[in-house]
């Protein structure tokens, strides 16, 4: 099965991944731009540059798969209407897994996965060690958004190593290496494989987490 | 026009999801899903809630349009969608759900603008335009005169207001007058019973010598001052606001000023055809007093119906059809969005291809 990743939960992350049956993962293409906004300009192009790398043409993509954040709102639905539109304009699958989920893919301890909710407060969500996607006690904290200090109490209670992008703006929270965990086309596509397999639902719901920001006037203003 | 390019259009610059198919100048299919009933209880358009609605409408409201035309999506010929002018997490939806579908696709994207759109829409109701004429757009983020020479290619702005749109002046005034929001049509049903003539509400830019600076602008700003002062000034004395009568003469200034400024467009520019379109030409006073005025001057007056004046599929795909004619280039795919979209640029990105 060749899949498209797609995420847009902090950079924008787009790669090609074959998934033979029973096999290992192999990574065909991946491209990765840093810009935590802009998704919207680059989104496309780059999907054109990952199938034409993995000599593929639209048709050839037999699923696709979609980080459906926690992450700020308007990249994060850039991703998801994207993935949507694509599979709906080629005929095939598409899948949404948790952005933390595919962050946490590729590690094998305990650990807490945080990201950048912007406003001073982190996206954040913990694993067990020595599981994965396909074990329902692997995720033992739920996708969260709040203060660097509340990852830190749940480490402190429950102890694991935090890593994701939030470390290299929260040095509280960093150790060594814990930067350099990121979204992947393979973790993406590593989750939504699992979760198929045991038949995890994989909705593209967005995971926003927060509420809109509403402001309801105060009454009218006199005018004379 | 069976066999011309099959175009979809997709509307997301505000609250409504829109998706429409059309063929040449056949519309085919026009679905539209509204968030406005979660906008109201604010007293006006929430962006993050409009936002979330698109990305779920999307899917269900392209289903339905093409359920409606009985076509394939892979059928389709060309994509188009507003790139703006318009709110820009709304925006986003729209146009990267348009990209990813033309790529999948394998067809040109055409990134349009919203705002002519309102006038392009037009041309599938009233048929092909004339050679040149004066579009009004007239809604609740715009009031703009565009001289039109080609839909497609050749669009000119003559002016536009200074300060309020004039569906903006009627939401404000709708809560001066304790009506729900959105005012355009609470205004207008209590105009219905009011006396147009009861307060003499000024004209904005219309004395001589605003009318030689701002010939083609508009302002509803003091207008909407003035309506202020005269509901207070009740409010003041204890007495009841007479809410028709305020509506109605308050809905009176502002046709008024739209139709005498357009009309004298026309005799300045010696054009015999005007196009209104947008969400408040589907005022009632604004459309019969366009109707006699017009009609006494001997200009060709065309106003589409109010389901085609708010916003829809059927604009964005009446200007992306207009667009595919002209044989205009594609939108590169990482065109941006664009909220101020200036209205004299119909396309985004494309120029004149060369055959």
């Amino acid at each position: 099965m060749r899949w498209l990743a797609i995420d847009t939960s902090g950079g924008t992350t787009v790669g090609v991944v074959e998934a033979p049956d029973g096999g290992a993962l192999v990574e065909l293409a991946s491209h990765v731009n840093p810009d935590p906004r802009g998704h919207v300009e680059a989104l496309t192009p780059m999907i054109g540059r990952a199938l034409a790398d993995a000599e593929l043409t639209p048709g050839e993509v037999d699923a696709v798969v979609v980080g459906t954040g926690p992450a700020p709102f308007t990249g994060l639905r850039v991703g998801i209407a994207s993935a949507s539109a694509f599979a709906r304009g080629v005929g095939c699958v598409v899948r949404g897994v948790s952005s933390l989920d595919a962050i946490a893919w590729s590690t094998h301890g305990s650990v807490v996965v945080a990201t950048d909710a912007r406003r001073r407060e982190v996206y954040w969500a913990a694993y067990a060690g020595g599981l994965g996607p396909a074990d329902h006690a692997w995720r033992v904290q739920e996708p969260a958004v709040g203060p660097p200090s509340d990852v830190l109490d749940w480490v402190t209670a429950n102890r694991g190593q935090v890593i994701g992008p939030a470390t290299a703006i929260y040095p509280e929270l960093a150790s060594e290496g814990s930067a350099e965990a990121t979204v992947t086309p393979m973790g993406l596509v590593g989750v939504a494989c699992a979760s198929m397999r045991v038949g995890t639902p994989t909705p593209l719901t967005p995971l926003y987490l927060r509420r809109p920001d509403v402001h309801v006037g105060a009454g009218r203003k006199r005018a004379t | 026009m069976s066999d011309a390019p099959l175009v979809l259009g997709i509307e997301s610059t505000c609250d409504e999801t829109g998706v429409a198919l059309v063929r040449g100048l056949d519309l085919l299919a026009d679905v539209t899903a509204s968030s406005m009933d979660d906008h109201a209880r604010f007293g006006g358009i929430v962006p993050e809630v409009a936002s979330r609605a698109h990305l779920e409408a999307f899917g269900p409201t392209l289903e339905a349009a093409l359920e409606q035309a009985q076509v394939r999506l892979e059928d389709v010929d060309a994509v188009a969608v507003a790139a703006g002018p318009g709110l820009s997490g709304s925006l986003a939806v729209g146009v990267a759900s348009a990209k990813a579908l033309a790529l999948g696709l394998g067809v040109p994207l055409h990134g349009v603008n919203h705002v002519i759109g309102h006038v392009a829409v037009d041309a599938l109701v009233h048929g092909p335009f004339p050679e040149t004429f004066l579009g009004l757009v007239v809604s609740g983020g715009h009031s703009s005169l565009l001289r039109v020479n080609d839909i497609a290619t050749d669009v000119t702005e003559l002016g536009q207001t200074l300060d309020d749109a004039a569906g903006e002046a009627f939401d404000k005034v709708g809560r001066l007058l304790g009506l729900p929001y959105p005012g355009g049509p609470h205004v207008d049903r209590a105009a219905a019973d009011g006396d147009p003539a009861a307060f003499a509400f000024p004209r904005g830019l219309s004395r001589p010598k605003d009318l030689q600076r701002h010939p083609y602008d508009f302002s509803f700003s003091g207008l909407k001052t003035a309506v202020a002062r005269v509901v207070e000034g009740f409010e003041d004395r204890g007495e009841q606001v007479p809410v028709a009568d305020v509506a109605a003469s308050f809905s009176e200034a502002v046709a008024d000023v739209l139709v005498t400024k357009t009309l004298r467009a026309c005799e300045i520019n010696e054009i015999g055809t005007v196009v209104v379109g947008g969400g408040f030409s589907a005022n009632s006073r604004l459309r019969s007093l366009a109707a006699d005025r017009f009609a006494d001057a001997g200009i060709e007056l065309r106003i589409p119906p109010i389901r085609y004046c708010t916003d829809n599929g059927a604009m964005i795909a009446a200007l992306g059809s207009a667009v595919v004619r002209a044989g205009l280039e594609a939108s590169p795919m990482d065109f941006t969005i664009d909220s101020q979209m200036p209205l004299t640029q119909v396309v985004m990105g494309a120029t004149e291809s060369a055959a």
